[in-house]
């Protein structure tokens, strides 16, 4: 299929993939509010409130860093992602491939890909855990980083199969499912809350703390010592989604809005999924251990345990709507790799790597630290388009969009880009700094490398 | 029709959440609280499913800005 071909394709079907967005395909506020509250109840949620929890973050310092650091998000979203969407109207992608060559975008793509795998892997471990509560299976325990049991393998094999083949039949079916399930999530998060807090038997917020610290103390066998703060909360919660905000991964998603000032809409997914939800999900951790005395964080008992059959659907539901379009977006990124690829056999590829990654709950166990990386190396693409947008384009889309085709594979991007992600994955893995600090330095770092690296392009917008 | 279907998905979305919030009042008991929940999840998906299925929506949606970027976290 020939650019052209493409072009008037994608534009047929809506989504403009290769050209900017007309006005009058632009969408109004309400799709971007709905849109925002739905995605961020994700599986996901259920596995990072009991993780605060477990790293002994104190309930002040939960509330606090969580509000605090979600306002940096939606700020983000508002004054750095939107401002550009809403002026080139390009994806991510089309506008990288301008900067940066389709060479590139090739690698990022790959990297983005990879990275989908584990990410769904994780969230099939979570449906795993509600499937396998009527068939008994042995939950694996946080200590699991292998596969504890052959059911559980089994389980994960078969949530993984189901998962893998919808994913290649297409996206169309899961996402309207979504859709549905979304604002039902929604609500049973809150309700899973609610009832985790008539269980702990709690009526003030000093009853509150004590539990939580109780909680916290039977989780750490005794010790109250905690290895997350105020900061870690903070810029966990900042730069969860970094890739999506600093990252400029929604320029896909803003390029639709009227106006930048649609920005705002992000805070309906932070303050509903990444505050709300992850509450709910710690508070259900705590009121697990409180009934049972169970300190292993597993969605499907932490949820049947408080509200029964709906949350036990709810994780399915979740997990499952969380890993499908990842695994989707995971084949369309190995497909861009391989030119002629059918993009049936290579979503189910994705698909089969994310059901073996599922196998292993470690994935699951480790998810802070994941997103964490998952941000500290897309992120800082984000930059590249940030600096160039301001410093070479001067905030004028003509300039982008009427310049000459980049390099295939443009070397200042490269190492702009490859330099303080190497440095930083280096430190996660040797010095054993948190994850989650990263993706602010190396953000900074990649545009300013990017800067320096590109000092010659400078006069010359078409590279 | 379509009334009669929204009627049911508000309903279903009442089910889901009201019953918690009885619980914490101390005017339901916990077991009460799953079936109403379990009733609630039933009726929305069924009403939501129905209602897509019969009226579904002519223009483009919000499918056009979810395909590229799938938000997982």
């Amino acid at each position: 299929m020939s650019t052209e071909d493409q072009t008037n394709a994608g534009a047929s079907s809506g989504e403009y993939e290769n050209q900017p967005v007309p006005k009058n395909a632009l969408k109004g506020g309400n799709k971007f509010w709905g849109m925002y509250a739905g995605e961020h109840a994700a599986g996901t949620e259920f596995m990072i409130g009991p993780l605060f929890l477990l790293n002994g973050v104190s309930l002040q310092n939960i509330v606090l860093g969580l509000l605090v650091g979600n306002l940096l998000a939606v700020l983000s979203w508002r004054y750095l992602c939107a401002p550009i969407a809403t002026r080139a109207r390009l994806t991510l992608y089309n506008h990288l491939e301008r900067i940066a060559g389709k060479g590139l975008v090739k690698i990022y793509n790959l990297a983005n890909g990879i990275l989908f795998c584990f990410l769904a892997g994780a969230m099939i471990t979570v449906s795993a855990t509600a499937v396998g509560i009527p068939f008994d299976m042995p939950m694996p325990s946080l200590g699991d980083w292998l596969p504890n049991s052959t059911s559980f393998v089994l389980i994960v094999l078969g949530v993984g199969a189901v998962i893998a083949v919808v994913a290649s039949l297409g996206y169309e079916t899961v996402a309207k499912f979504a859709n549905i399930a979304s604002p039902w999530m929604v609500l049973v998060f809150l309700a899973c809350g609610l009832v985790a807090l008539k269980q702990l038997g709690v009526s003030d917020m000093s009853g509150l703390e004590k539990v939580w610290s109780e909680s916290i103390m039977v989780a750490q066998e005794g010790s109250a010592e905690s290895t997350m703060g105020f900061w870690s909360v903070m810029f966990f919660a900042w730069f969860c989604n970094a890739a999506m905000h600093v990252g400029m991964a929604d320029l896909s998603v803003f390029r639709f809005a009227k106006k930048a000032s649609y920005g705002w809409a992000s805070s309906a997914g932070m303050y509903v999924g990444h505050f709300m939800a992850w509450i709910a999900a710690a508070l259900m951790l705590a009121a697990q251990i409180k009934t049972t005395g169970d300190t292993n964080p597993v969605p499907g008992p932490m949820a049947n345990n408080v509200v029964g059959l709906a949350g036990i659907i709810c994780v399915i539901v979740a997990g499952w709507t969380t890993a499908n379009p990842t695994i989707y977006r995971a084949g369309l990124a190995f497909q861009a790799m391989i030119p002629g690829s059918n993009r049936f056999v290579v979503t189910l590829a994705a698909g089969i790597i994310a059901t073996i990654a599922g196998i292993f709950p470690a994935f699951a166990w480790k998810l802070l630290t994941f997103v964490g990386l998952y941000g500290t190396i897309l992120a800082p693409m984000g930059a590249i388009i940030f600096f160039d947008w301001h410093f070479h384009r001067k905030g004028d889309a003509a300039n982008l969009l009427n310049a000459a085709p980049a390099k295939s594979f443009n070397m200042a991007v490269l190492f702009a880009w490859l330099i303080p992600v190497g440095a930083a994955v280096y430190m996660i893995q040797t010095q054993g700094i948190s994850a989650w600090y990263f993706p602010l330095p190396c953000w900074i770092a990649c545009g300013v490398l990017f800067l320096i690296f590109s000092g010659k392009q400078k006069s010359n917008p078409a590279h | 029709m379509k009334t009669i279907l929204n009627i049911l998905s508000i309903a279903g979305l009442a089910l889901t959440l009201i019953p918690s919030i009885l619980l914490l009042t101390g005017s339901l008991k916990a077991g009460q609280v799953t079936t109403l929940m379990t009733v609630g999840m039933v009726l929305w998906f069924v009403s939501r499913t129905l209602r897509e299925t019969m009226f579904r929506p002519t223009e483009v949606s919000t499918h056009a800005v979810e395909h590229d970027t799938p938000h997982t976290l």
